[in-house]
């Protein structure tokens, strides 16, 4: 018999699965302190006309099955922004706006031909903002990153900053098997290529030109936005840029924020402000964001949304890299009850759990010591071990594991201690 | 962070020589890697450590962000692929790679399955597709004209520097895939979280390209 695993799922023990769930809980903390309401996404979706692009532009990575009733194509959900956007326009479409709502839970994926990353099930956060076409709403993504940057003490972070709508006008003017070379080069940065590349019927050949060199800190905007003056199409793009940036000045948040107007990168539906954040640790980005009114469209209803997502384990990383995992839960206390009724173990179990604790029961006959072992092993902070001769006396004995005690104390004394007061966290 | 040492995979073997002329061009002298087994370098004085690595693991010790920049043909980079930034052409290592066959060898029109040796499979996958040719990929790891020669293959898709090696072994060359050369690559992540030792390393190399 063999026990193979699928390669890129993962199983997680307890320890880490806690850190995972507080990772989780914080970010969704962060969310809901923005004003923003989760709302729960079904796993399966039919394989409509939206994963159907999706499908195409992740080169077949979404995850298909059948519905036995119908025989239609269902998917895994490989994306939460398409499912929100739906809900959006669809049961929530007469609801006021703004919309602030956030997400989490596993997306599905198979790797992009095996050139990205392994994981074909990754645990995402994210939020949406529908209804706010103002550039202030895209400041609140940068906002709202920065402030769980902050929450995770991640230092050493950079947000880059770009437009898809920029790329996007420069390639204009090109025949297409041209624009995906061009496209192709600003993925890679292949500063060469685009120099030994005839560009010269695209609509802003000097621009394109330079490409590379507009990146840097808001300096490049500035350099930009007198370049471009009187460009219908780039003007107010990178005017925009400028706004959401003021308006991240006035918030005193422009430190670890660069622009990149170079970056095509972005999911399809993307057509406005784009944004991705990078910290040590984790070799690729551990958010990603954007604006998205074509996806919007595509469910019927055109009105602005933007939106980012976490991958929660890329921010483990980070966070394992900087040796600031969160602590697990583990549990309080072991109870060992050696007498024939255990009524005592039992009624003190049951005072503690009231009382907040997290407790288990020993049960197995066993040397006390080995019982003391198995708590420390496992990551119990406190044996409570309950014997007739102590009990006799009014006594229990109690090994604190961490402080190294191990003391016999009087039960009035323990109750005292543990059982009046709830647990402080 | 900032200021923070900059982690290197170089490429042992043929283009080793090359990256430590590059490196001692702008100032980083790294000639130890030459004459030593040891696989991970540090120089402090330079701030950055480099691991010798094999040609082909370049990319990954980069995508992973196990290395920040790494030097590779372009070969590697197409067959491993990843999400990397490839900002410089060093100049170095040019070749390029083939489609190769004996110089007997005749393609039939109707053939039933063409047999391909190679070390790079999907490089190999992704050109054949284009022709609609049933194929049966055959993956090595050297020596790959013999498999021609021999017979393991009807073609070969190789590296040829100057042509000598096919030559030797009386293979002719059919049809040119790519011109490799050997690129800086960057991760996403540190090209931006360690954006200024970055970019001064690349700007320092390039200005030295142009001369």
């Amino acid at each position: 018999m063999e026990f193979l695993l699928p390669k890129g799922v993962r199983i997680i023990p307890p320890a880490l699965a806690d850190s995972r769930e507080r990772i989780k809980e914080v970010i969704a903390s962060v969310f809901r302190r923005w004003g923003f309401r989760r709302v729960v996404t079904p796993t399966f979706e039919y394989y409509d006309e939206v994963y159907r692009k999706l499908d195409n532009w992740l080169n077949g990575g979404i995850v298909k099955i059948t519905e036995r009733e119908t025989g239609k194509i269902l998917v895994l959900r490989p994306d939460f922004t398409p499912q929100v956007a739906r809900i959006a326009s669809t049961i929530m479409k007469d609801y006021p706006r703004p919309l602030r709502l956030f997400y989490y839970g596993f997306v599905y994926r198979w790797p992009l031909n095996g050139l990205e990353k392994i994981e074909k099930e990754t645990y995402q956060a994210g939020l949406e903002l529908i209804g706010i076409e103002q550039p202030e709403a895209s400041s609140e993504m940068i906002a709202i990153a920065v402030e769980l940057l902050r929450e995770f003490k991640i230092e050493g972070w950079r947000i880059v900053v770009g437009h898809a709508g920029f790329t996007k006008a420069l390639l204009e003017g090109l025949p297409n098997d041209k624009k995906s070379i061009v496209f192709d080069i600003l993925k890679r940065k292949a500063r060469k290529d685009l120099y030994s590349l005839d560009i010269s019927e695209s609509k802003h050949p000097d621009i394109l030109r330079d490409i590379f060199s507009y990146a840097g800190d808001v300096t490049v905007l500035s350099y930009l936005m007198r370049k471009v003056e009187g460009r219908e199409d780039l003007f107010p793009i990178v005017k925009e840029l400028r706004v959401i940036y003021g308006f991240l000045e006035r918030y005193g948040l422009t430190k670890g924020v660069v622009f990149d107007l170079s970056e095509p990168r972005g999911m399809f539906y993307h057509n406005g402000f784009l944004f991705e954040v990078f910290a040590e640790g984790a070799g690729r980005s551990i958010a990603f964001g954007g604006r998205y009114e074509s996806l919007m469209e595509m469910y019927g209803r055109k009105e602005p949304a933007i939106g980012f997502g976490v991958n929660i384990d890329d921010i483990m990383d980070v966070l394992s890299a900087m040796k600031s995992l969160p602590p697990s839960h583990g549990v309080d206390f072991l109870i060992v009850d050696t007498t024939e009724s255990k009524d005592k173990g039992v009624s003190l179990a049951s005072l503690l759990r009231s009382k907040g604790y997290s407790v288990a029961r020993d049960i197995i006959k066993r040397d006390i010591n080995d019982s003391i072992y198995y708590a420390k092993t496992v990551g119990i902070r406190k044996v409570l071990v309950i014997t007739d001769e102590l009990l006799v006396m009014g006594k229990v004995r109690l090994v604190e594991i961490d402080e190294g005690r191990d003391m016999i104390v009087d039960e009035t004394t323990f109750v005292n201690t543990y059982g009046l007061g709830r647990k402080v966290l | 962070m900032e200021g923070k040492r900059i982690k290197v995979a170089i490429p042992k073997g043929r283009l080793l020589k090359d990256v430590v002329k590059l490196f001692s061009s702008i100032g980083i002298d790294i000639t130890d890697t030459e004459h030593s087994r040891r696989l991970v370098f540090h120089y402090p004085k330079y701030d950055i450590s480099l691991f010798l690595v094999k040609p082909f693991d370049v990319v990954t010790y980069v995508k992973e962000g196990v290395a920040d920049i790494g030097i590779a043909g372009d070969d590697v980079i197409e067959e491993i692929g990843g999400n990397i930034y490839e900002p410089l052409d060093l100049g170095f290592g040019k070749c390029r790679l083939v489609v190769a066959q004996r110089e007997d060898f005749v393609m039939e029109k109707d053939i039933l399955m063409l047999k391909v040796a190679t070390k790079y499979p999907r490089i190999t996958e992704k050109h054949y597709s284009k022709k609609g040719i049933p194929l049966d990929i055959i993956k090595l790891y050297g020596s790959v004209e013999l498999a021609a020669t021999c017979g393991l293959a009807h073609q070969i898709v190789d590296l040829v520097e100057t042509g000598r090696t096919l030559k030797e072994n009386r293979l002719i060359e059919v049809e040119k895939i790519m011109d490799v050369s050997a690129k800086l690559i960057v991760n996403r992540s540190s090209y931006n979280v360690k954006y200024s030792p970055i970019n001064d390393l690349i700007s320092k190399i390039s200005s030295v390209l142009e001369d």
